[in-house]
């Protein structure tokens, strides 16, 4: 009886391993063979719980030995058990669709489980059926297959649910002290696109290619490119699959990429195939949006002209966030009774934005600026000014002591005030000054060169004053993406075509 | 919080309000910090708007919006399949025929840009790639007091306040000394009629409403004291009505007379402070010629550009222009012609004033009418001569500075300049995106009046994300 069992058991074990040796991946296989792989997740339980149970007794049975003939059943069930789901589990492998990595293992310790639990039983009866005492080295040899099988009972069903489930199933809700042990993202950040300044960050690398990497690349890598087709680097985009290229800039209703994402699910040559994680509309918009804009990869995040829909998909992965300069630093938000001594100094105070802590400050007489109490009231708020209004007042020198303490000023009118070149120098210091107006005052060229290091500065105005064509020259070459302006005028303009013999002016109601 | 009480309380001052925000815009931060992290809102790129209305609706087939095929089609009717049945006025609604009416003026493109802008406004197109043109403007009214009513309140039916005023509420002002909202209407011209509604405080406060200034040479009357009347005797009588308006104001229900109380301070304020605005002695020759020659000519639009220029470098929130005249139904060529002769060269200079006195950078301009003109001719068409009805669905608005995108031309129109093809922009976007370049979600700025919010843009509008910088 034994010995038929066995012999059964070796067929099926010998099946098993063909299978997994001699079937392909790839083609499209028939519905019954679905048919049958879809059993797997109801079968795969089986051999998970008997052998649990089975390794459960065996340790039991040290102490009871009556157990014995109990784990030799579960084994031979369990091992039985692991067959069946094993040839289910190969079924369904081949719909496709699964991280090939994982997959691989998987299959590989399902076999393995399957020969590890007859080898344990066959090393655990044969001494019977010779009747013998076990040799040690059977002995030996079962304590050892009953640990693999632990080990690997365990693992082939981790691997199986993150088949299943996904890779983060299991720590998405892992609280955050645990997943930075674990070297994972805090849990709030999950899914968020991590986007740096959208003026240096290319749509492609801030939208299209994690999208391409979470969605294409487990099967169309440089590595492992199904159907010729690798969408993880810009050339091999570009090279397109055996079939010929994917993407046709500027045409994404041509674009293989587009038209396979979008066709049904059930179609042939829908990607991803059917059973593996799709893309979201957001992201299948994104790269149709990206494809017509012309695929770029070199085009600015900050450049790129967006549709309404797009808007909303990039409204809501937070692009509106995203923060640049002052505004990406974390500083702490104005106190209000500072705001209201300054306010009580005849200054007005205007929060920049709702949720960010800088304010404007503006002077609304001559006088209230050049005083003592104004730079005494500043300093508490020194971090949160951004926009400092001093024109067309009576400061001088004396304030610029104060503003170059205001670490986060980014916009600085100083026109038509008492400043002069010798109170330029306090200026060095302002790394995002963007804005800088001195028009109509006495500065001169000597000045300017105190400028010349403050790299965030923009625009410069210096209509009225005493510099020359040479100065502005000068710093224009220190700083080439400096705007300055030195006063405007009209063009002149042929106006007699507007001139007409006849005027009319009849409005007629 | 204070400000999400249920009671009717009008906000008096910008004080009271700032003291129920907390501060301002920065106090709203400040609550929501401590709660819960409020979605994020604008940030300001802009401190202030000087509005150049042109009242009665400017055609755009003769000044922006370039229309070859209109020009080919001169004369043929209007296919029924580009109106599609739309809406008429009552004044071209019963004519026999709608006969497409071409330009009488050349376009050509100008700047790096290459906008489109016609003959008529040569100071305009030589300043192309510092404006932003809206070519997709379109609105829901098809008279001009709907229109202009909507335009400036957000809202066809009369009472709700102006745009001025919302900006006056939501971010104060920037000068006591000045009111935050000054309107100037360029004199002696005629046309659809103008009324104060349109810059009127609605239920808001009416510290917040606009303040007409005269068109002549003496905007506001009465500055000096009379006869007999110093100065010191003046503040006496001002502080003695103080007094007795701060009695009537602690009884309940009479919250107005903190405004009334503002106003007569405002006033006294004002007797320094506009004459100063108004002395040009100290406008250098070269820059009030740049606003040509009718600059000198108190009341005109030039003067009202250079007037509009100085009261923004006083820190004045919102100043509005209004210039009528522009509402051709017949005799356009030559009415537009002496529409564009008093308002291009003006309007270019303001915007290039601003531009050298680094003022553009936080300085919104924004040129346009209440909607635009129709593609075929009101009334008899000859080479000469030919008219164009109200037309709602498409009209060219044009801004300049504050972050907006310098030298764009967004939105199109079909071919025969009839319906908008791409990027509509509509007059509640429009007014959503100008709040929004002065830093204020225009979902956020409401003011609850007759147990309900009210905001600018109602409960419509979409920030136009891609006009601005």
């Amino acid at each position: 009886m034994t010995k038929k069992a066995l012999i059964f058991l070796a067929a099926g074990l010998v099946y098993l391993a063909l299978m997994l040796v001699l079937v392909p991946g790839g083609g499209r296989p028939s519905d019954f063979t679905l048919f049958l792989g879809r059993f797997h997740p109801a079968v795969v339980h089986l051999p998970i719980g008997i052998l649990a149970i089975g390794i459960l007794l065996e340790l039991f049975s040290r102490r009871w030995a009556r157990l014995e003939q109990s784990v030799l059943i579960l084994l031979y069930a369990g091992a039985w058990a692991a067959v069946v789901a094993g040839i289910a589990g190969l079924y369904l492998a081949q719909s496709g669709g699964y991280d090939p990595i994982t997959l691989i293992w998987h299959k590989r310790l399902g076999v393995l489980i399957a020969i590890i639990a007859a080898a344990a039983f066959t090393l655990r009866s044969w001494a019977d059926i010779a009747q013998r005492p076990p040799s040690l080295i059977e002995q030996r040899g079962y304590l050892g297959a009953v640990v693999a099988l632990a080990v690997c009972v365990g693992l082939a069903g981790h691997l199986g649910g993150r088949l299943t489930h996904g890779a983060t199933y299991l720590t998405r809700y892992m609280p955050d002290g645990l997943r930075s042990v674990a070297g994972l993202p805090s849990k709030d950040d999950i899914g968020k696109l991590r986007l740096q300044d959208p003026a240096k960050t290319t749509t492609y690398d801030a939208l299209i290619a994690p999208i391409l990497a979470q969605r294409c690349a487990t099967c169309h890598r440089e590595e492992r490119a199904r159907g010729g087709l690798a969408l993880d680097s810009q050339e091999a985009l570009l090279a397109g699959g055996d079939d010929g290229p994917v993407i046709i800039e500027g045409r994404s209703e041509e674009s293989e990429l587009v038209h396979r994402i979008w066709l049904p699910l059930y179609a042939d040559g829908h990607m991803p195939p059917e059973g593996s994680q799709q893309l979201t509309v957001a992201e299948a918009e994104l790269i149709r949006w990206w494809i017509d804009a012309g695929a770029s990869f070199e085009g600015m995040l900050s450049d790129a002209e967006t549709t309404p829909v797009v808007q909303a998909i990039l409204d809501g992965y937070g692009l509106d966030e995203i923060k640049t300069g002052i505004f990406a630093l974390d500083t702490a938000p104005p106190d209000s009774g500072d705001i209201a001594a300054l306010e009580a100094l005849g200054v007005a105070v205007t929060g920049l934005a709702e949720e960010v802590p800088y304010v404007q400050v503006r002077c609304t007489n001559l006088d209230a600026c050049a005083t003592d109490e104004f730079a005494a009231g500043l300093r508490p708020l020194a971090r949160n000014v951004a926009w400092l209004d001093l024109g067309r007042t009576n400061v001088d020198d004396n304030i610029l002591a104060t503003v170059q303490d205001l670490p986060h000023l980014t916009r600085l009118y100083l026109q038509q005030t008492n400043v002069t070149d010798v109170g330029l120098i306090h200026l060095s210091s302002l790394e995002y000054l963007e804005y800088l107006n001195l028009y109509g005052t006495s500065v001169s060229d000597s000045g300017l060169a105190a400028l010349a290091g403050l790299e965030s500065l923009r625009s410069l105005y210096l209509w009225q004053t005493a510099v020359t064509e040479d100065g502005v020259a000068r710093l224009k070459a220190d700083m080439p993406n400096l705007y300055i302006n030195t006063g405007l005028s009209l063009a002149p303009v042929d106006t007699t075509t507007t001139e007409s013999p006849e005027e009319s002016t009849e409005d007629v109601e | 919080m204070a400000h999400e009480c249920h009671n009717y309380r009008p906000i008096t001052s910008r004080r009271d309000f700032l003291g129920r925000m907390g501060l301002g815009l920065g106090g709203v931060a400040l609550a929501s910090l401590v709660a819960m992290k409020p979605p994020p809102g604008p940030v300001a790129r802009a401190r202030r708007i000087i509005y150049l209305f042109q009242s009665g609706g400017p055609s755009q087939f003769e000044l922006f919006d370039y229309k070859p095929l209109v020009n080919q089609m001169h004369g043929e009717e209007l296919p029924a399949s580009v109106r599609q049945g739309q809406r008429l006025t009552g004044m071209t609604g019963f004519q026999n025929s709608l006969p497409l009416a071409r330009s009488h003026f050349d376009f050509a493109q100008h700047g790096q840009s290459g906008a489109w802008v016609s003959e008529l406004m040569p100071h305009v197109a030589s300043i192309a790639d510092e404006l932003c043109f809206v070519r997709s403007m379109h609105t829901e009214a098809i008279n001009h007091d709907p229109a202009i009513t909507f335009f400036l309140t957000g809202s066809q039916i009369a009472g709700r306040p102006s745009m001025g005023s919302w900006l006056s509420y939501g971010l104060g002002s920037e000068n006591d000394n000045l009111p935050a909202f000054c309107v100037l209407i360029t004199k002696d011209k005629s046309g659809q009629p103008l009324y104060s509604r349109l810059w009127g405080n609605g239920f808001l406060p009416s510290l917040h409403q606009g303040v007409q200034f005269r068109s002549g040479a003496d905007p506001v009357l009465y500055l000096n004291n009379p006869e007999g009347v110093s100065a010191k005797v003046r503040r006496r009588m001002l502080t003695r009505l103080r007094e007795l308006h701060e009695l009537k104001a602690q009884e309940p229900g009479f919250e107005e007379i903190e405004a009334r109380i503002a106003q007569y301070e405002m006033a006294y304020r004002m007797q320094t402070s506009v004459p100063d605005v108004m002395d040009l002695s100290d406008e250098p020759d070269h820059v009030v010629n740049m606003y040509g020659p009718d600059a000198r000519n108190p009341g005109t639009f030039a003067a009202n550009c250079l007037l509009a220029r100085r009261l923004a470098e006083c820190g004045v929130r919102f100043i509005q222009l209004f210039h009528q005249g522009w509402d051709h139904h017949g005799g356009l060529p030559g009415g537009i012609r002496v529409q564009c002769r008093e308002t291009d060269q003006p309007s270019a200079a303001l915007v290039t004033d601003l531009k050298q006195r680094g003022m553009l950078d936080d300085t919104l301009v924004v040129w346009g009418g209440e909607f635009g003109r129709t593609n075929y001719c009101q009334g008899r068409l000859t080479d000469e001569d030919y008219g164009r009805d109200h037309h709602p669905r498409c009209f060219t608005l044009w801004m300049a500075g504050g972050g907006v995108k310098a030298g764009l031309s967004y939105g199109r129109t079909d071919d025969f300049g009839y319906n908008i093809v791409q990027d509509p922009v509509h007059v509640h976007d429009l007014q959503a995106t100008l709040l929004h370049i002065l830093g204020i979600d225009h979902e956020k700025l409401t003011f609850k009046h007759q147990g309900r919010r009210y905001r600018l843009t109602d409960v419509h509008g979409h920030v136009t994300r891609a006009l601005l910088v």
